[in-house]
């Protein structure tokens, strides 16, 4: 039989699997929002690792990290290592809190705990709807992810943007059928799936070209490119990515309810330090198959290989992101092929089911049930968030036909957007006696934020003299929404003392010993 | 002194590091961050263990010293 059949029954087989544990997860969901979107705050050990870990990692771990091993080498690692750590500990330090104070004040999304902190409606509205808006940005990554994944297993015979569409709708179907709980059950094979996948990928692929293992393919670095071998990226780009790609992503809604629906913070804790091995370590199979491709893309390989390969991977796809699932799908034995790029997809879905429910979520009860139907039942609200969910896989996979560029600079602009909510959160969740930030300050300090990031992102697109890259952008509007906030926050009504206090008497169990 | 200064005051108290191993933890993992920015000091892909370039196989050596601490702190700092 060939690779492509194999290849892609498997994928299918996979996709079916999924929807199944959607379907069997919306047969014991309880009919209520708390219920679908946060499991009625009961996620175990088990459930509540495995989705943070599979959701923080996406394509962006299986396809793009090896994209930029292959075209940067080893910085990305020198990067990535503290940031993943970072992710990790920030779920912990922050996601505790979170956690608390959601189940104190039954808290389902990020915009909840603003509003009711600041005191501010338009805080509320602000935050869904910014966030709602970049989360499209790492919806169309998954998007791209998915297209790449599947139009590979197929050998080329389904196109990028027909077997996006395919994979978008598998994602769309089980989070509509049954919610978030899907999503955290989903998860939980897909984490396990993508961990083994990225490791059979790196051991199979490395040694398949250098069978004297890791000190043959850094040699072959070595006289290739030894630039692979150093950090080249500068300080500045070293700090944004950590920032960006470790708070940036946790405030991200699909991130932060996972911190509402754990069942106590022992299994928070443990969870969080499980993440951060998982997370990390996730990348030194990423590295070697980047590496692998470095060489193989500089030397080709007589009969097998044409050098220069990754040039025409980024013609078909817009940007080298293809790189992972093109040496998967003609180095590993077909079975395997078939197994890996299913684990690629999991790598994806996982991070998309959570995207298209936390999305929705916001969406149905930051502005549908306060906005437009208050008195709506829990059975429309959930038919609502349906629909909102299969709408932005739609918006998701539109812009991802449009081959927008790397993962890796997409994914900067969602987590830039995230970012800016770093500074009203610590303040929420770390009572002071002297009040730094109010709602005036909360929220313009996000909105310098976010249009700051947008200006230093987009501005070179619409002719101004601006080139940089969007965790840069992001972090220099954190420290001006920083800056702003806390100034104009000197200058209006200091947060009432009874909301510091009553936030400062549930956060009592995080502070004390 | 009324009861709603005092809970203020607690609550500038409860900022400060509550024993000496937070503390210390705290010190040893921001000195691990500074270390990854350390890495422009050692930036060279001459070979060392397993052939990994000194800036590699200085970052995995960083990386797992952060792991360990992540773990120690999970066991004995974190509530």
């Amino acid at each position: 039989m060939e690779t492509w059949v194999i290849a892609t029954t498997i994928v299918i087989v996979y996709s079916i699997l999924c929807i199944g544990l959607g379907y069997v997860a919306g047969r014991v969901f309880r009919k209520t929002i708390e219920d679908f979107y946060v499991l009625s705050r009961t996620a175990g050990f088990i459930v509540l690792f495995l989705a943070t870990a599979s959701t923080y990692h996406s394509a962006f771990a299986f396809l793009t990290s090896v994209a930029v091993f292959a075209s940067t080498g080893i910085s990305f690692w020198i990067a990535a290592a503290p940031w993943t750590v970072l992710a990790a500990i920030g779920g912990y330090i922050l996601g505790k809190r979170l956690f608390l104070v959601g189940k104190a004040k039954g808290f389902i999304t990020p915009a909840d705990l603003l509003a009711d902190y600041y005191g501010s409606e338009s805080l509320r509205l602000i935050t869904a709807i910014v966030q709602a808006l970049f989360v499209i940005a790492y919806i169309v990554v998954q998007a791209i992810g998915l297209g790449i994944i599947l139009s590979i297993a197929s050998g080329g015979r389904l196109s990028y943007e027909v077997a996006s569409l395919v994979l978008m709708i598998v994602a769309a179907l089980y989070v509509a059928i049954g919610g978030l709980r899907a999503a955290y059950w989903t998860d939980v094979l897909q984490g396990i799936w993508m961990y083994i996948g990225v490791w059979i990928a790196g051991i199979l692929i490395v040694t398949k070209f250098f069978p004297g293992g890791i000190p043959q393919l850094m040699d072959a670095v070595r006289q290739t490119n030894p630039n692979l071998l150093v950090m080249t990226w500068t300080p500045d780009k070293l700090f944004s990515f950590i920032m960006v790609y470790s708070f940036g992503v946790i405030l991200l809604p699909h991130m932060w309810i996972k911190y509402y629906a754990a069942r106590d913070t022992w299994t928070l804790k443990w969870s969080s330090a499980a993440m951060a091995l998982y997370v990390s370590s996730f990348y030194i199979p990423a590295a070697l198959v980047g590496l692998t491709a470095a060489v193989l893309n500089k030397t080709g390989v007589p009969g097998v290989l044409e050098a220069g390969f990754i040039q025409k991977l980024i013609s078909t796809y817009g940007s080298r992101d293809a790189v992972m699932a093109y040496m998967i799908y003609n180095f590993t034995p077909p079975i395997v092929a078939g197994f890996l790029l299913a684990g690629a997809a999991a790598a994806a879905m996982s991070t998309l089911d959570s995207f298209l429910g936390s999305t929705s979520m916001i969406l149905t009860r930051d502005i549908w049930q306060r906005y437009i139907r208050p008195k709506a039942s829990e059975k429309e609200l959930v038919l609502i968030s349906r629909i909102f969910i299969l709408i932005w896989a739609f918006i998701g996979w539109y812009f991802a036909v449009l081959k927008p560029g790397l993962i890796f600079d997409i994914t900067a602009i969602a987590c830039s957007g995230g970012l800016q909510f770093l500074v009203p959160t610590v303040q929420a969740l770390y009572p002071t006696k002297r009040n730094w930030i109010n709602k005036e300050g909360a929220i313009t300090g996000i909105l310098v934020g976010v249009i700051t990031t947008i200006i230093l992102t987009f501005g070179g697109r619409i002719g101004l003299p601006i080139k940089l890259h969007p965790a840069v952008a992001g972090t220099i509007g954190l420290a001006l929404n920083l800056i702003i906030a806390i100034l104009v926050s000197q200058v209006t009504t200091p947060l009432p003392e009874e909301k510091r206090l009553e936030y400062y008497k549930i956060l009592e169990p995080a502070m004390k010993k | 002194m009324s009861a709603r200064r005092r809970v203020l005051d607690e609550i500038e108290s409860h900022l400060a590091f509550r024993n000496i191993i937070d503390l210390v933890l705290s010190i040893i993992t921001l000195i691990l961050y500074g270390l990854f920015f350390a890495v422009y000091f050692v930036n060279s892909a001459e070979p060392t263990v397993g052939g990994l370039s000194v800036t590699f196989f200085y970052g995995l050596i960083v990386w797992a010293l952060l792991i360990i601490v992540v773990f120690i702190a999970a066991k004995i700092s974190w509530r």
